[in-house]
């Protein structure tokens, strides 16, 4: 299994992303549904709304709620995680901050716009899948945006897959593109989310130790990572629209 | 409490009305007993024996995700009875449309007995009492499937995900991503011998893997569905609205009994309905006929239902 990686992948191929539009039906303004490998997400978005309470409206802009939940079945072993969970409310403010300056809030003053997300299966790259999901939901929902937000995770492994993959001029391994539960337990890695697919970088978030040298390539690896996400988000929502206006046309 | 509704009086009334007529009419045209259209999935989640999808234009969205977990089996200090219906673990959890919508999660589906209360686990009471009472109740069997050798069982966690736009789900929703979660749900192959008391073994293939309800063999899975009556006139699948208008709720749960599609009744609870286009206090309560009429209309309707709910399982579990 010379160059592979241990789910069968070269060091920069993402895992299959399957994404849907409009899987709620009417309940909410706009839905979405994301599959990255076995990492599934599933968002929904009400609003532009007026507030639910008086405090939270803002007279220059809208405001951005999230909600996270992960389903008690979402992982290997049952846990249930409470709505207090820190690492719940680390991706709930992740998303939240993320999308606040993303969308044109100024344009929907005093409303509020609610995301709520539900992480139905984990396997690594959780944060990365909310941000795509909410992204294709918030389109879904109509609400002006400056771009698609991309996500995507990169690795750092500490020994390469050898077998001549590419870029093997120094003696460093090939970081990881878009990595799984085991990999991600198993060498850093870190989340990187951009707008637009171009350099522009929205979110970065690592969680453990790397060397500084080689932060430089896994952002370069994740960032190409989120242009390929883009790509196929922008190809569903594309699909999605003319199949859409095919329907009403009849 | 009776389900919240946006309509006002007059309109309950003239909804009343229609609904009393004979024929009557329904607000979006069906038959009394035609059903509305449900999207269904199942085995889409990785990490569970057994998972569902159910979508309902009105009621919003349910996904179930079932767990099994080994577990020794254990009395406790005081009976020396095997507390069995332990084995089978539910959690209903409400998530609303968003931050500000209603995921309060009070007195899911408005079912008697069970309302109330948050509805989130069995101890709170709520719509995992009822969703468990069908399970466990008689012909369902399902206990003595779970027994994996001596001294051993599977301990099932069924985990009720509800996005909903209404704090009132139709139990349908509920009862139906349930049915179609254990009907697709797989344990594994056991490889050690029955009858030792050792840690049990079990095989990695999932080709292998054993249904916990073997398909083509009865009964299969509980399913629980509302009925209403207006006069005289009965109703399967009532919308939000037409429960507001109701006289009479109830909730049977049934269980296929053969292939031909024929049902058996596992429970009938009542349901919170709304006060029936007259004042409050005025309700005259129901004749025995008719009680008769509602249950017997589920019966005899709802098995082509159940069946076909099967039999897209079936076109969809992983191991087909």
């Amino acid at each position: 299994m010379e160059g592979l990686r241990n789910d069968g992948r070269r060091w920069n191929e993402l895992r299959r992303i399957h994404c849907q539009l409009s899987t709620s039906g009417s309940s909410a303004d706009g839905s979405a549904y994301v599959e990255q490998g076995f990492t599934k997400v599933l968002c929904t978005v009400t609003g532009p709304a007026e507030p639910g309470s008086r405090q939270r409206g803002r007279s220059d802009g809208a405001t951005v709620v999230c909600e996270v939940y992960f389903a008690a079945f979402s992982g290997t072993d049952r846990i249930k995680r409470g709505r207090n969970d820190k690492k719940v409310q680390e991706l709930q403010t992740a998303v939240q901050k993320t999308f606040a300056s993303v969308i044109l809030t100024h344009l929907l003053a005093r409303s509020e716009i609610a995301i709520s997300l539900h992480v139905l299966s984990q396997d690594g790259g959780t944060l990365a899948a909310c941000i795509n999901a909410t992204t294709l939901a918030l389109i879904d929902a109509g609400i002006p945006m400056a771009d698609y937000v991309c996500a995507c995770t990169a690795g750092q492994p500490a020994i390469g897959l050898g077998g001549g993959s590419g870029g093997g001029d120094d003696d460093e391994p090939d970081p990881y593109l878009d990595v799984n539960y085991l990999e991600e337990s198993d060498i850093p890695s870190l989340t990187v989310a951009t707008v637009g697919g171009g350099e522009k970088v929205a979110v970065v978030s690592m969680e453990s130790r790397v060397r500084i040298e080689r932060l430089e390539a896994m952002l370069a690896v994740g960032i190409s990572g989120c242009a390929r996400v883009r790509e196929i988000m922008d190809k569903e929502v594309r699909r999605y629209g003319k199949e859409k206006l095919d329907g009403t046309g009849e | 409490m009776p389900p919240p509704t946006p309509l006002s009086p007059p309109e309950l009334s003239y909804l009343f009305t229609s609904l009393a007529l004979e024929p009557p009419i329904r607000p979006d045209l069906r038959a009394p007993f035609q059903f509305r259209p449900i999207v269904a999935e199942c085995s889409f989640l990785p990490h569970c024996n057994g998972s569902s999808r159910i979508c309902m234009a009105e009621s919003g969205e349910c996904i179930v995700g079932i767990k099994a977990e080994v577990e020794k089996d254990t009395a406790s200090k005081y009976a020396t009875v095997i507390e069995r219906d332990k084995w089978i673990e539910v959690s209903v959890e409400v998530a609303g449309g968003g931050a500000s919508g209603p995921g309060s999660g009070v007195g899911v589906g408005g079912i008697s007995g069970a309302g109330g209360a948050s509805g989130k686990d069995e101890g709170d009471g709520g719509a995992a009492v009822w969703l468990k009472e069908g399970l466990l109740a008689g012909g369902a069997g399902i206990l003595d499937r779970l027994v994996i050798s001596k001294g051993w069982h599977w301990k099932l966690y069924i985990d009720v995900l509800l996005l909903t736009p209404t704090s009132h789900p139709s139990p349908l929703l509920l009862s139906a991503a349930t049915n179609m979660a254990l009907d697709s749900t797989f344990l594994p192959k056991l490889v050690s011998p029955h009858d030792v008391d050792d840690i049990p073994a079990f095989s990695d293939d999932w080709n292998i893997s054993v249904p916990l309800y073997e398909p083509s063999t009865f009964p299969r899975p509980p399913m629980s569905l509302p009925v209403i009556a207006v006069g005289d006139n009965v109703f399967l699948d009532p919308s939000v609205a037409e429960v507001a208008a109701a006289e009479v709720g109830l909730v049977v749960t049934l269980t296929l009994a053969d292939s031909e599609g024929h049902c058996d009744i596992v429970g009938v609870r009542g349901m919170e309905v709304g006060r029936g286009g007259g004042k409050e206090g005025e309700r005259k309560g129901i004749s025995r006929k008719l009680l008769r009429q509602m249950v017997s209309a589920c019966v005899k309707e709802a098995g082509d239902v159940i069946k076909g709910l099967g039999e897209s399982t079936r076109q969809q579990m992983f191991r087909a």
